[in-house]
């Protein structure tokens, strides 16, 4: 430190004053330069990131903390900061931005340019007769403070009156500026009187970081013709401006005579006073105040501006080179011609200058966003940006993701804990008595750890110590801390899996089965991989997919270079044709049964449970409604009082318990009672259902599925928790379902809605897809012109485009009331645009839904009279945000509210309750000021209140009210 | 098959125009399995080989390669992949080997017959052009980069063998023994010389007034280096000798890739050059653009020799083939049009992408002309149900 301080101490004589102060760190990392060197470049090339990428419409903003940072970072003026090009590079950019010329912001970048230039007072001037800054004090008082350095004080004088007079503001700290000046000026004046001037005054300019040698006697010089032409305040003025415009009409020489018009039409950019001129430029000066203003104009043109000064920018290519073009050889006019550069380069010269009357161009490219910074960038670059910006979002995203759900299943441990010592201490002899009833692994290990229990002290500390390890497992899944003492220890763990699960069930191999003792062990050892591979499915469901193939999947061209395991493989067989790979593609089996064991691999409990349910079924012994009525009456107390707690944060959880609270009424959407309500229905009279022998066909992405009579081609795919769609064509574009449960609910539903909204002539018609059902799962095949979903089409939009995918929901939303069918599960995974979402907003279509899984016929199952009875109600009443008694058709309000909101921020609802009425957090203000704010809380506030209004009359009210204000809010 | 071929102007790269026929007007031979990303280089080749084998490099992170063969059909053969996009390719002499420069700051060198690729070169920046280069006393790998060096690796070693700062970020390079040109963004100009080991020979005044684009070195009679051809991001192409007997007459720029240059009404569409490629044989030289269409020039007698039809995506690569009778070609998106991808499609979504390549000719070359064609779709990638013609 100390070093670092003698550092400072040897330039700090160097260090630029900064009229706000310098920065204490600043000037450090500035002192210590190796090794704050990378620091300080991260930081500036941060800033020049935000220049390329910026896109609102305040890019001056970043400029001005750019300017402040680097004057405060480089105190000295090193040349490293590029200062002066970067103010160069800044006034331009916002020269053509009117709107810019009284900011204060892009005063100062002027004012500091100006300061750093050779020549401030011509930055000044020709600031003035630009009309930059024209109302603001700060111009004038650099300006007048500009002179006073040249001790002009009467110009000086001039510029604060000017100032005065155009009532710049603020106009108090110019009178105080003037003030102030006008006592110093009275100070000198009167020392002048007492001794002779001393030349420290004018030296003060000199004290300037670049080191320019300037001549000292020229400025006294100046300073000598200044006061000799003393008392002549209003003079010099005017004949000042033409010298000081001098350089900037230098090639107007020839036609001096009409200056005055040249002025006026003078093209901004061609001439802004360079600010790194050499030293003719002094000349200029020395010139213009001894001389006669005419002459001194013409010598001073001649002299000072080079050419190559214009665009800041050497311009070298067309003048001395035109002439020597050799002839054409063909005639010009058929454009032929490489040397389109005629000899006469009338058309080219004009050009080049940028002058009027040529041909105009126009740039294709993103010119203003590669030349955004203070350094050029490619196309390349700038694209390499955004990739880059991207990965690290979806870095952060996946993080984010991560440590949300280990935040959950760390409730969920919690949780479980916690109700496990309440079970303990109260429920210890219901336990006890249960032992010997249930063949299930589960039961056996509640009793056991049941009648362990009464030691209750050691088993709790185990129950602690195993939460760390299930923590740690997850964050490194193959060490297993587990400290198991007994085999008991761990197997507590599962013992609320046991009590219809609120988190973890046992693995799928084992269903219904009692587990052998020794694979017991080997599976509590295994748990932590199982935490980690939920954790991954829970990060994966949420990610963003793709309907399309992902960049990085280039299957197709793998295998076809499969074919050749070499590239020089097969130099020889010229004969194989390049779409062989590809077309007559045999479906192998090897990746299939991969694709089928991921498919198991990735089931939710949800569906392990449900699978599980149906699969016993079939075979008999222990169903997931007999293990209900088993320990009926006890689960409904426990559970009861699990509702109670409403700590529960997980839904999935809840769908389980759900049977379980209303043991009377099974799950409405369970695949026993869809399967049972089927029956009732002939399905095979509907039109486009298939009923097809034989096993569910292998489906592969990039692969071809044969489905009755027609093929088709299959892309990408998207994994759900108990189906996967894959984006597919085949007569159009197509999603195809693929299900692994032989109940085609989801083409019931949709012929449903078709079939009812038939019924209205007015209605849309609705497209049900057509449906193959096999032994063993069903496909159903949707039309969908755009292939994307909600999610994908809006994680890439604005805000309007929101406002139409919400419509389009909403409307899907609405029909499917009008028709009595709940949709039950809204997610913008499962939801495609029906079309293009510019096309016009009157006419609304409602989205696609893929995904019927959990909707409910309330025709067909009257039973359903309450939310409370729908599994996706579940996370809504924990929230308070539903009564159990309310209209089930509310959930699908809420589905509509959590699914633009996703597609709105990109996160999950925050919830409000204001005065009885559920608000969205970022919409709490009762009026908010932006316009599509108060769009987004009127929506919000609609979706999420409906009160006892019939759903179909609010959405129908929401709709038309959307289709107005989203005109007024976004425009048609 | 004219019958498609004449709808220009219709949704020139837009949300959902997948199904347009300006991707292709001139019917061209359509390579099969195009990366799923815009392809930003591609390379044939060298003449020790036989047969034609093409390599693309994409954005898509991928470098391919596609065996053509005769009748033009193409055949894909392997491909490897870099954590970043890549933006360079180019072969070994041998034709054994290919070197690949991309984002994630590393070349690779990817062994053809063993098909394994090993990284050769590490930079603090993404490598933005890849050279092979065979001296008489050495063979090396010259990167550039954006981190303003320019460096010569041995293959083997971790460590470059030679480093030499750039004034400003590498924004493309050729290389033809014993020369060696690059240009940097400041519109930076260097000549190498390569003789006994690289050395700065000249720096020359960029004969363009706008960002640097792309560059090609061009032979003389004695099939010795003696200039460059040069392309700026506004519309205009350089020919620029290194040691000419008249600079002022020999050295000349010329404009191209505008629109509407004769009417002088509308304001012209200047687009940038994205690659220039010199014939092996005839010394003519080749230039695509950004808008759309490529154009065969020769610089000696100063004319144009062919401007193709307009595509509906910007051109962003070309190659010949070792002897001149295939011209390969890839349409995708470029992100010129930033702007256009910021407010309408969502930014950094797939874009439309196929090749396309071209077997060459026109009357200018011997061969006689041959087409194929498989095309990608916008969300799809894939080009799988379309056949050939």
């Amino acid at each position: 430190m100390a070093q670092v301080e003698a550092e400072r101490g040897l330039c700090k004589e160097n260090t630029q004053p900064l009229r706000e102060g310098l920065a204490v760190t600043g000037l450090h990392l500035s002192h210590q330069e190796g090794s704050c060197h990378a620091a300080i470049q991260q930081q500036r090339q941060a800033f020049e990131l935000e220049l390329h990428m910026y896109t609102g419409d305040d890019p001056l903003d970043i400029w001005d903390r750019y300017l402040k940072w680097t004057l405060k970072t480089y105190p000295q003026g090193s040349k490293e900061s590029s200062l002066t090009a970067m103010l160069e590079r800044a006034v331009q950019l916002f020269a053509h931005d009117k709107k810019y010329y009284d900011d204060p912001r892009y005063i100062n970048l002027w004012i500091n340019l100006a300061q750093n230039s050779m020549e401030p007072l011509e930055m000044f001037s020709y600031m003035q007769d630009n009309g930059i800054g024209l109302t603001r004090a700060d111009l004038y008082i650099a300006w007048a403070e500009e002179f006073e350095k040249h001790g002009n004080f009467q110009r000086a004088d001039a510029i604060f009156r000017e100032g005065l007079k155009c009532r710049a503001q603020p106009m108090d700290k110019l009178q105080q500026y003037h003030n102030g000046f006008q006592a110093r000026v009275a100070h000198q004046a009167w020392s002048a009187t007492e001794e002779e001037p001393e030349p420290a005054r004018t030296s003060m300019v000199d004290l300037r970081p670049r080191g320019r040698k300037k001549a000292v006697a020229p400025v006294n010089r100046t300073e000598a013709a200044g006061h000799s032409r003393s008392l002549n305040l209003q003079l010099p003025r005017r004949s000042a401006r033409h010298i000081q415009k001098n350089p900037i009409l230098g090639f107007n020489e020839n036609q001096a005579d009409s200056l005055q018009a040249a002025q006026l039409k003078l093209e901004p950019w061609m001439a802004p006073p360079s600010s790194r001129a050499n030293e003719n430029q002094v000349m200029s000066e020395q010139l213009a105040d001894i001389k006669i203003p005419q002459k001194s104009w013409c010598s001073a043109s001649s002299v000072t501006v080079p050419a190559s000064r214009l665009n800041f920018q050497p311009f070298v290519e067309e003048g001395d080179q035109t002439p020597s073009v050799s002839a054409c050889k063909i005639d010009p006019a058929v454009n032929t011609v490489l040397s389109d550069r005629p000899p006469p380069s009338k058309e080219e010269s004009v050009l080049e200058e940028g002058g009027g009357g040529g041909v105009k161009e126009q740039s294709m490219y993103l010119k203003e966003l590669l030349l955004n910074g203070a350094v050029e960038l490619s196309i390349e670059e700038l694209r390499a940006e955004h990739y880059f910006a991207r990965k690290r979002q979806e870095i952060e995203e996946t993080i984010q993701q991560q440590s949300q759900a280990k935040e959950r299943l760390r409730q969920q441990i919690d949780e479980k804990q916690r109700l496990l010592q309440l079970q303990q201490s109260q429920q210890r002899p219901q336990l006890s008595q249960q032992d010997d009833t249930g063949t299930d692994s589960m039961q056996i290990t509640e009793c056991r750890s049941g009648t362990v229990l009464p030691s209750s002290q050691p088993n709790a500390m185990a129950f602690q110590i195993f939460d760390e390890g299930s923590q740690s497992g997850s964050a490194h899944g193959s060490g297993n801390p587990i400290p198991c003492e007994k085999d008991m220890c761990p197997d507590d763990v599962f013992l609320p899996a046991g009590d219809r699960g609120l988190c973890f069930k046992t693995p799928y191999p084992f269903p219904g089965g009692s587990i052998p003792l020794s694979e017991r062990t080997q599976l509590s050892k295994n748990f932590p991989e199982r935490t980690e591979s939920l954790n991954e499915e829970v990060v994966s469901g949420h990610k963003n997919k793709t309907l399309c193939s992902s960049p990085e999947d280039t299957q197709d061209f793998v295998k076809a270079a499969k074919m050749a395991s070499s590239p020089y493989h097969a130099m020889g067989q010229r004969a194989v044709s390049p779409n062989a790979g590809i077309l007559t593609k045999e479906p192998s089996i090897t990746p299939q049964l991969d694709a089928d064991s991921d498919g198991r691999k990735k089931l939710s409990p949800i569906q392990e449970a449900s699978l599980e349910a149906w699969g016993s079924m079939a075979s008999g012994p222990t169903s997931a409604s007999s293990v209900c009525t088993n320990s009926g009456g006890k689960a409904v107390h426990h559970l009861g009082r699990l509702k109670d707690s409403h700590a529960e944060p997980h839904p999935e959880a809840m769908d389980q318990n759900s049977p379980c609270i209303q043991p009377v009424i099974e799950d409405p959407c369970s695949v026993r009672v869809r399967q049972r309500l089927l029956d009732q229905v002939d399905l095979s009279s509907f039109p486009n259902f298939y009923s097809e022998d034989g096993p569910l066909p292998m489906a592969e992405e990039d692969g071809v599925l044969i489905l009755g009579n027609d093929t088709f081609a299959t892309y990408s795919k998207m994994d759900y928790e108990n189906f996967s769609i894959y984006a597919g064509q085949g007569g159009g574009d197509v999603a195809i379902k693929l299900e692994r449960t032989p109940v085609p609910w989801d083409f019931y539903i949709g012929s449903q809605l078709r079939e009812r909204l038939a019924r209205d002539s007015q209605a849309p018609v609705h497209d049900a897809g057509r449906c193959f059902l096999f032994q063993d799962g069903c496909v159903t095949v949707h039309k969908a012109s755009q292939q994307s979903t909600l999610r994908e089409v809006a994680e890439e939009s604005f805000e309007e485009i929101v406002a139409s995918l919400a419509m389009q929901t909403v409307e899907l939303v609405r029909l499917m009331h009008s028709c009595h069918l709940i949709h039950g599960a809204l997610s913008p995974d499962t939801l495609v645009m029906n079309r293009h979402y510019d096309e016009p907003m009157d006419k609304i279509s409602a989205a696609v839904a893929l995904d019927f899984s959990c909707s409910v016929d309330l025709e067909l199952q009257p039973e359903v009279t309450a939310a409370h009875i729908l599994p996706a109600a579940q996370n809504f009443i924990t929230q308070d945000l539903l009564a159990p008694s309310a209209s089930p058709y509310q959930v699908d309000l809420l589905g509509i509210a959590e699914t633009v909101h996703t597609l709105l921020k990109k996160r999950t609802m925050r919830l409000v309750k204001e005065d009885s009425m559920w608000t969205l957090e970022e919409y709490q203000e009762a009026r908010p000021s932006d316009r599509s704010d108060a769009f987004w809380s009127k929506f919000f506030r609609t979706v999420l209140n409906p009160g006892d209004r019939p759903s179909v009359s609010v959405l129908t009210e929401l709709l038309e009210d959307m289709k107005k204000s989203t005109f007024a809010c976004y425009g048609a | 098959m004219s019958l498609f071929g004449a709808s220009t102007g219709f949704g020139a790269g837009g949300f959902g125009a997948a199904t347009t026929d300006t991707h292709n007007p001139m019917k061209d031979v359509e390579v099969t399995s195009p990366p799923d990303d815009s392809i930003s280089c591609l390379a044939f080749s060298p003449p020790a080989m036989p047969g034609n084998f093409l390599i693309g490099g994409s954005w898509a992170n991928d470098v391919r390669c596609w065996e053509v063969q005769d009748n033009g059909q193409t055949v894909p053969k392997a491909q490897q992949m870099h954590t970043g996009p890549v933006l360079d390719v180019c072969w070994s002499e041998d034709g054994s080997k290919v070197f690949t420069a991309s984002c994630d700051k590393t070349a690779k060198m990817w062994d053809l017959n063993s098909n394994q690729a090993i990284q050769i070169a590490q930079h603090d920046a993404p490598i933005r052009t890849v050279h092979w280069i065979k001296a008489p006393n050495y063979n090396c790998i010259m990167t550039g980069s954006w981190d303003k060096t320019l460096k010569f690796w041995d293959t083997r070693s971790p460590n470059p063998m030679m480093s030499l700062q750039l004034p400003e970020r590498c924004y493309c390079a050729d290389v033809v023994y014993p020369m060696a040109v690059v240009a940097s963004a400041d519109r930076g100009l260097i000549v190498y010389q390569l003789e006994n080991q690289p050395s700065e020979f000249r720096r020359i005044d960029s004969p363009l007034k706008h960002q640097h684009r792309c560059i090609a070195i061009f032979k003389d009679k004695q099939n010795k280096p003696a200039g460059f051809a040069l392309g700026s991001i506004e519309g205009r192409v350089a020919i620029h000798y290194i040691n000419p007997p008249n600079p002022a007459k020999d050295n000349f720029t010329f404009k191209c890739h505008r629109s509407n240059g004769t009417n002088t009404a509308t304001p012209q569409d200047i687009y940038a050059v994205n690659a220039i490629s010199f014939h092996p044989v005839h010394g003519t030289l080749a230039t695509v653009g950004s808008d759309g269409r490529f154009s065969f020039w020769d610089k000696d007698a100063r004319t144009k020799l062919k401007t193709s039809e307009q595509l509906d995506q910007p051109i962003t690569a070309c190659s010949f083939n070792n002897n001149g009778n295939i011209f390969a070609y890839a349409s995708s998106y470029d992100w010129s049009k930033v702007t256009f991808y910021l407010t309408a499609a969502p930014l950094g979504s797939q874009p439309l992408t196929y090749m396309v390549c071209w077997a060459s000719v026109t009357e200018h070359y011997p061969i006689s002309p041959i087409w194929i064609s498989i095309r990608g779709t916008l969300n799809l990638g894939k080009g799988i149900l379309r056949g050939l013609p």
